[in-house]
Parts: C-alpha cells; sequence; structure tokens
C-alpha cells in the first residue's frame, strides 16, 4: 500500500423518492482510496454499505456529488467519473474496475475458464480475442492457478462449491489488472471455515498486486484484516 | 489491439456471438423457435412451388392445346376460310393458320358419355400447335398398352409395394429427350383407311363383318379415356351430336385409332380429335349461299411472341375493316380468368402462411423472452463488467436472427427435399392409405407439378427473416434496459 489516492468521492449524496417522501441514504459522504490498499466498510443493514459501494463501482448514479478517478486512464486523469458517457463509465467498470458479488454471478451457460475471460471477452473485439486468445487463456489460468482451482477450469459454476465460486469470482475480477476491486459481501455466503480462506486468499493477493480492495462486508474476521476500517452509521462515516 | 469501440461485425466484442450461441445451445424453447421456422418456411416454399407449378403446368398445357392466338366468330360462323387465312397471313408477324371445328358431342361406349370433338386439319394443325408432342406414335402408344396391361386394374401395386402410375410412364415417352414431335405425315396417316384396316385387323378383327368394308373414320382419344378402359384401342364408337343447323341429331361412328396426352386431365379425358373434313360433313356445315362450310375458328402461331399483344392489335385492325363479325384472343387471354383465379389463389395462401408465420414470429418472441428472464442476472454481471447496453442488445438480436436464419435455411433445404420427392410420398400416402390427395380429376393434372422461381425463395425467406428480426427487438431493448443493480439481485 502507498499513500497515493487514486479514487476519491466527494459529497456525495444518495436519495430514494419513494411516495413522494425522501428517504436519504448516503449524507455527503467523502472518501479518499489509496493505492494497494484494503478498505473495509462496517455497519448495520441498511446503513448504505451496498449503496456506496454500487455508487463507487458506476453502477448507479448518486444525487448529488463527484467521484474523482486517478487510475492509467490519461484521458480521464482527475475528471469527475459522473460526468462520462454511460459508454465511457462502461469502459472504466472493465479496465479500472473489479467485482466480486456475494452470491458469486458467475455466467452459468459458461465453464470457470469462460466466467474468467469475460471482461476481456468484453474488452476486445472479435477479432482481437481471437488472435490474443492463447495468451489470455494463458493468463486466466495462471489466475485460476493462483486461486487454487486451476484443475477445476473446465467445469460449469453449478459442479462447484460455493468457496470455489468465490475464488473463481475473485479471478474473473482480476483478469482485466483492475486498480480497484469492490467486494459486495465476498464471504457472506459462505461458511466459515471457507470464509476465512477467502480473507487469506484477498491479503495474499493485495500483497502480490497493487489492486486496491473495497470490502462490504458484516464479517468482521474480514473487517479486520483491511488496512483501513471505516464504520458507516445513518448514511455516514462514524469516524 | 482492437477494442470494442468499432462498428464492423469484426470489431463487435467477442462476447456478444459467444453468448447468443451459448443460450442457444442447450435451450429447448430455442430448438422449438428453430422447428417453427423450419417447418414455416418448408411449408410456404412447398405451397408457392406448387401453386407455380401448377400455374406453369396449366400455361403448357393450354399453350400445348391452344395456338398463340386464336380468331373466332359466332359458332360455325367462319366461313370463306381461305379469304380469312389471306387476311390474317398479310400481317407481318403472323407464321401459320389452322382452321378449326369444336363441337360438344357424346360417345357410346356402354353408355353414353360427354365429349368434345376437336376437328382439325392435321398439316396446318402442326404448324400452329403442339399437337405433334403429345399424340402418341402408334408404336409407343402399343408398347405402353403392352406394358401397362390395360386388360388389369391400372393401378396394380409394383412389386416394391407403390402403385404403377401409367400416366408416368407415357410422361416418360412423350419426353424423352431424343422423341421428335409428330410429323403433319405422321399425323395424317392416322386418318387413312389403310391405317384403320389394319388396326383393325389387329385389335378388333370380329367387327370387320358387320362393316361391310368400309373403315369408320378415325378419331384420336385422350390417353385416359383408354386407361379408364372406357373404350379401347381399335373399338369402333358411337359419337351422337346435333347439327347446328337443322338441331337434327346425328349419330356417326369412330375408329379409336390413336392416344394424346396433354397433362390437362379434362382434354385427356373428354377430348376427342378427328379430321377437319369428316366433321364438317358430318354436321352438314356447307352453307350453299356462301358456297363455304363453317367453321368454328381458326388458330395462329406468330413468329416473335414478345410482339404478340401488337400483332393482335394489327390483326383487329385487318379485321375491323373486313370482318368485324370475328374477335382475335390471345391463349392467355382465352384462359385468363382461370390463370387469374389461380394466381389470386397462390397470393391469397401466401398471405395466409404469412399469417401463420407471425406465429413462428411469436415463438421467436417468447424464446428470447424467456432466455431475458432467465438470465437476467447475467445481463446485470454483464453490465457490471462493462458491456454496454447495445453490446446486451445485441446478445439477443444476434440469437433470434441466428435462429430465423438457422431456420430458414433448413426450411429452405427441407422444402427442397419434400418437393423434388413430392410425387414419390404422394404415392406411398396413395398405397398406404388408397387416398389421392393430388386427385387428377379435380386438379385436372395427373402428377404434382413443382416450379422453383427466385421470386418464391425471396417471398419465403422474407417473412421469417423480418418478423424474426421484429421479434428478437422487443426482447433485447427489454434485456439491455434492465438496471444492473436490480438484475443483480434478481432472483
Amino acid at each position: 500500500m502507498n499513500n497515493k489516492v487514486i479514487y476519491s468521492a466527494r459529497k456525495l449524496v444518495k436519495e430514494y423518492h419513494s411516495n413522494r417522501v425522501v428517504v436519504p441514504v448516503l449524507k455527503s459522504i467523502d472518501l479518499d482510496i489509496h493505492r494497494g490498499e484494503i478498505l473495509s466498510i462496517v455497519g448495520h443493514s441498511g446503513v448504505g454499505k451496498s449503496t456506496l459501494l454500487n455508487l463507487l463501482g458506476l453502477l448507479d448514479a448518486p444525487t448529488s456529488g463527484r467521484l474523482i478517478y486517478h487510475g492509467r486512464d490519461g484521458s480521464i486523469e482527475g475528471s469527475d467519473l459522473l460526468k462520462l458517457t454511460n459508454k465511457k463509465k462502461a469502459y472504466i467498470r472493465n479496465r479500472e474496475f473489479g467485482f466480486v458479488f456475494q452470491f458469486y454471478h458467475l455466467l452459468p451457460d459458461l465453464t470457470l475458464l469462460e466466467n474468467v475471460l469475460l471482461p476481456s471477452m468484453i474488452s476486445y473485439s472479435r477479432a482481437a480475442f481471437r488472435s490474443n486468445r492463447s495468451q489470455l487463456e494463458a493468463k486466466a489460468e495462471a489466475l485460476l492457478e493462483r486461486v487454487g482451482i486451476e484443475q477445476r477450469k473446465d467445469f460449469y459454476p453449478t459442479q462447484l462449491s460455493g468457496g470455489e465460486r468465490q475464488r473463481a469470482a475473485i479471478a474473473r475480477a482480476l483478469m482485466n489488472d483492475p486498480q480497484i476491486v469492490f467486494c459486495d459481501e465476498p464471504t457472506g455466503n459462505l461458511d466459515t471455515v471457507t470464509g476465512e480462506k477467502i480473507q487469506e486468499l484477498i491479503l495474499e493477493l493485495n500483497k502480490m498486486t497493487s489492486v486496491s480492495f473495497i470490502l462490504v462486508t458484516h464479517d468482521e474476521g474480514l473487517a479486520n484484516l483491511a488496512h483501513r476500517r471505516l464504520i458507516m452509521k445513518d448514511g455516514v462515516f462514524a469516524e | 489491439m482492437e477494442t470494442n469501440s468499432g462498428n464492423s461485425p469484426t470489431s463487435q466484442p467477442y462476447y456478444e456471438l459467444h453468448l447468443s450461441l451459448r443460450y442457444l445451445k442447450s435451450r429447448f424453447s430455442a430448438v422449438a423457435a428453430l422447428l417453427s421456422v423450419t417447418f414455416g418456411v418448408a411449408i410456404i416454399i412447398i405451397v408457392l412451388s406448387i401453386m407455380g407449378g401448377y400455374i406453369e403446368a396449366l400455361k403448357e398445357s393450354i399453350r400445348g392445346q391452344e395456338s398463340h392466338i386464336m380468331v373466332m366468330g359466332a359458332p360455325f360462323s367462319l366461313k370463306n376460310i381461305v379469304e380469312v387465312e389471306n387476311l390474317l397471313e398479310s400481317v407481318e408477324n403472323v407464321e401459320a393458320t389452322s382452321p378449326f371445328i369444336e363441337i360438344l358431342a357424346m360417345y357410346k361406349s356402354g353408355q353414353f358419355n360427354p365429349c368434345n370433338l376437336r376437328a382439325i386439319q392435321p398439316r396446318k394443325e402442326t404448324r400452329v400447335s403442339s399437337i405433334g408432342e403429345y399424340v402418341l406414335r402408334p408404336a409407343e402408344l402399343e408398347a405402353i398398352l403392352e406394358k401397362l396391361a390395360t386388360d388389369s386394374p391400372a393401378r396394380d401395386p409394383s412389386p416394391g409395394g407403390v402403385p404403377l402410375q401409367p400416366t408416368r410412364l407415357i410422361d416418360e415417352v412423350l419426353h424423352a429427350p431424343q422423341r421428335e414431335a409428330l410429323s403433319a405425315q405422321e399425323l395424317e396417316n392416322f386418318f387413312e383407311d389403310d391405317f384403320g384396316r389394319e388396326l383393325l385387323e389387329k385389335r378388333n378383327s370380329s367387327i370387320l363383318p358387320a362393316l361391310e368394308g368400309t373403315i369408320p373414320p378415325a378419331a384420336i382419344v385422350g390417353i385416359h379415356m383408354l386407361l379408364d378402359r372406357q373404350m379401347f384401342l381399335g373399338q369402333v364408337i358411337t359419337i351422337a351430336t346435333i347439327k347446328p343447323e337443322s338441331s337434327e341429331p346425328k349419330e356417326e361412328m369412330f375408329l379409336v385409332a390413336g392416344a394424346f396426352k396433354t397433362g390437362d386431365y379434362d382434354a385427356d379425358s373428354k377430348a376427342l380429335y378427328m379430321h377437319i373434313d369428316t366433321l364438317k360433313n358430318v354436321l352438314d356445315l356447307f352453307d350453299p349461299e356462301a358456297n363455304s362450310y363453317g367453321y368454328s375458328g381458326i388458330r395462329i402461331k406468330v413468329k416473335d411472341l414478345s410482339r404478340l399483344e401488337e400483332t393482335i392489335e394489327e390483326i383487329q385492325k385487318v379485321f375491323l375493316q373486313e370482318r368485324s363479325d370475328l374477335s382475335v384472343l390471345s391463349w392467355e387471354k382465352l384462359r385468363g380468368t382461370l390463370l387469374a383465379a389461380v394466381k389470386i389463389e397462390k397470393f391469397v395462401i401466401y398471405f395466409l402462411l404469412v399469417l401463420l408465420m407471425s406465429f413462428t414470429g411469436l415463438m421467436v418472441l417468447l424464446m428470447l423472452l424467456l432466455t431475458v428472464i432467465e438470465k437476467t442476472r447475467d445481463m446485470g454481471v454483464l453490465l457490471a463488467l462493462g458491456a454496454t447496453p447495445g453490446g446486451v442488445t445485441r446478445i439477443f438480436l444476434t440469437g433470434g436472427l441466428i435462429t430465423c436464419i438457422a431456420g430458414t435455411v433448413l426450411g429452405l433445404f427441407l422444402g427442397y427435399l419434400f418437393c423434388w420427392n413430392i410425387n414419390m410420398i404422394h404415392d406411398w400416402v396413395f398405397a398406404l392409405t388408397g387416398r389421392e390427395l393430388f386427385a387428377a380429376r379435380i386438379y385436372h393434372m395427373d402428377r404434382i407439378p413443382i416450379s422453383f422461381q427466385l421470386g418464391d425463395v425471396l417471398l419465403s425467406i422474407a417473412p421469417p427473416v423480418v418478423l424474426g428480426f421484429l421479434a428478437s427487438l422487443v426482447p433485447a431493448i427489454w434485456a439491455s434496459r434492465r438496471d444492473p443493480i436490480k438484475a443483480i439481485h434478481y432472483e
């Protein structure tokens, strides 16, 4: 981890409107994410953790606020990501961010190897993917090896255990060498032993790469592994 | 490195086609949609090919019996035939003319049956119509009758179990590549006394004493009259008709001297050709006042068929001055109502089939809607991983189009395969069930005619591709508009 800030949220507000009643979920959040850090966000259910993660991951739009990104792409250096076109946001999600979901969300029609390759299938044209297929597959296999399930590469997700699926989801999140991986309750659907193994894997991957991991979790063990731990309460950070 | 920013097919992101194919691969609904398109296209191509073939065969049959142009007046009012023929031959595009007489009659063979007498001048007739192509030479007819053994039932099952189709055998003889049409002399021979005598001696010698040395005039009969055993070759039949002038009944004996097959069942089962000199005397068509015989009309052959309408106008101009009582008609106009009716029928059937195809479009729509519902979470994941809504749209659009195009190709193949073997299939169905699906008596043709036309192929392809595309558009757009967060949490 170094101190360079790669992603900042400023005055991030998210409100929902229900029956003409405004329900504030996030109240002016300010947050800096450093390169290579593991940041955990904890809090009770409904305090806005997942909403914040969705906003940071450009899956949802805030009511107001700014998201300043200092990534590899010079064209957007220091710019507000919320002002980008949807196509450009999709590009950032594909190249700069990775996602790990509580329920893994692997595509059941694809093998494990194809699931890991999915981000590159999105970023590469048909012709480019075909001509680079062997290198991309080698990279995906290396990622599967790193998460310890390379022997399962030709299996379909339904043939795997929960822990194996989450490992594959982590490998998929790293396929396009992202700067930040957003993890929404990555151990929330796993038993304690398997959850601990996933924690170790995240720690190990963070040490081996300079990727930042943002963890939204209820899992105290996982939260305690983080370099920084933020507690959310009623739509704001408690400290 | 090429990325997903381009718009050409090869610059499309890899996942679109990959996921389209993967979603289609193992889905029963996709197979059902594919089969519905396949059968829809096959049905359209089969129906259009049969209808097209029917129209072609009908035209061919009419063209064979009729000439390019007919000149007709009131029944038997066409007198001074030489003068009229000379007038016609003065028109530049007229190649040949031939007068004819047609009248309804009854022939007696056990019982009385209606028939159509067609009296021709053999030498002239061969120059204006295709009569030489569909009249069987005596040797050909003998061989066919022997082979078919018409004494036994005509549709005896062959050793293979499929009923013998006598008409197919006759078609093989008539349409043999090396066969030449009968010459004028060959046609004239049928009406010679020597030919009649020889035929009677060979096939019906017992009647010779009763004839007391006279030989009845010859008639060439439609082949189905022989095949259906209404009469036999060499038989002497009685034909009864009414003299047009006096309305007196008139009976005359004729010798069944030969047979023809036009492919038009109506003609092949009811028409008899005879020499014009015989019939005009039998009917007493001589008009002493005009010092001329009365004819039904004149058939005309033109040199350049592309100038048919122009030639008709020219003849009409000539007749306007000299013979305004006569009308001039092209063969298409003469049977125009029938041809137009069949063409309208073809259009109506096509329209109904396109309506049927809309159910096929519905199948594609349902298949894709089911897939979109089933794959909602996948769409959320794809959008989260950087896929664009356009890319998600194309996954389903491509899926729908692949289904329709693959179904169309399979349907065309299936349709063609069926059409090529349709008569064999018809024979098998007949052998198994005893039912004639394409009854010659109804459709006036003894074989199911098929014609493959490019226009029909395009008409078969258009509905599934257009309907498939439209049916794919709705679910594809719906899928792309899913909120990724809701989609990811969709259960």
